[in-house]
């Protein structure tokens, strides 16, 4: 439980919240707005899935104060979360020879 | 304040991970609930790299401007269930009782918009009602032409599999927020009649949050990933 621990600034965390989602639709639009760049698509969905990642973090570190548990239990909620990655990555041979 | 479960929030200290019952089993339940819509994902990935030729554009058939409003209305009600908990730990009733109350109104109208964006793609995605030709988005995107005074349907090539991992995806995290605003109903008639307790508020919170996390993926990549460069 998280009686003792000094509550974190949740406005503030709101606010990126909302920054990031407005910045993600903006970058949405690059492929349409310089469609000449090279590796745009690219870059765009770096970006779109490095911002997502960003905001899952934040909701999860702060939201759901993984911040304020202890060291192992920490350890063990994410362990799903790595499989879980794991198997996308295992999937995508079939993205190759699909 | 009834505090009858078997661990209160009181003596987690003395557990090995500092952590209620309650909590450990919500997590485990977020674990493995977390494998699922992963691997929803996973699928989706190698299927649409797989038919990125035949891809419709997201951008032209799904409403962004409408779906970023709802993923700011998720966001905001995940920020009332936090204020919700800090009133939770100050045993102050009433601010525990408005964002709640909040909160569930702010899954409604996930949902409400949900089915608004669900009912239009059904009756008028491309034009007005009647244009020529007209376009709906069902199992997949079907457009109709009027020939000799009769429709003739048919549905655009590679389509039918961006319908279903659309709605599959999209209906599947739609169930998930439906079931937590049951949920945080039931604690909110609790809260009124004075059966409650920080942990059962705790984890009604981490579940809603989890919906929330999951949908900021989700609206990343079904609705703002494009393959292509717009023409």
């Amino acid at each position: 439980m998280s009686e003792d621990h000094k509550h974190p600034n949740y406005m503030l965390i709101w606010v990126v919240l909302l920054v990031l989602t407005v910045l993600e639709v903006a970058v949405a639009f690059f492929p349409k707005w310089l469609p000449d760049t090279k590796w745009i698509i690219g870059i765009t969905i770096f970006l779109l899935l490095g911002m997502a990642f960003v905001k899952a973090g934040l909701v999860a570190w702060y939201f759901m104060h993984l911040k304020f548990e202890q060291k192992n239990f920490v350890l063990i909620v994410s362990f799903p979360l790595v499989l879980a990655c794991v198997l996308v990555i295992l999937l995508l041979p079939d993205v190759a020879y699909g | 304040m009834s505090e009858a479960a078997a661990a209160t929030p009181d003596d987690v200290s003395k557990q090995v991970l500092g952590v209620t019952d309650g909590k450990m089993a919500m997590w485990i339940f977020l674990g493995s609930d977390g494998m699922s819509f992963m691997g929803l994902i996973a699928a989706y990935v190698v299927l649409r790299f797989n038919n990125m030729d035949t891809w419709p554009s997201p951008a032209e058939y799904l409403g962004i401007q409408l779906t970023a409003f709802n993923t700011f209305i998720l966001i905001c009600s995940s920020v009332t269930m936090v204020k919700a908990f800090e009133g939770a730990l100050a045993n102050d009733v009433p601010k525990l009782k408005k964002y709640l109350l909040l909160t569930i109104l702010g899954g409604t109208a996930f949902l409400g918009m949900q089915v608004y964006e669900y009912y239009h793609f059904f009756a008028n995605t491309h034009g007005v009602d009647g244009a020529n030709p007209f376009r709906i988005f069902l199992s997949g995107i079907w457009e109709g032409k009027l020939i000799d005074g009769a429709w003739v349907w048919s549905h655009l090539e590679g389509s039918t599999l961006f319908g279903s991992t659309f709605f599959v995806m999209t209906a599947f995290h739609g169930c998930h927020v439906f079931s937590g605003v049951v949920y945080l109903f039931f604690i909110y008639i609790g809260v009124c009649n004075g059966s409650w307790n920080k942990n059962r508020i705790e984890i009604v919170g981490l579940y809603w949050h989890f919906v929330d996390l999951v949908w900021i993926v989700i609206f990343t990549i079904v609705y703002l990933v494009e393959t292509e460069v717009p023409a």
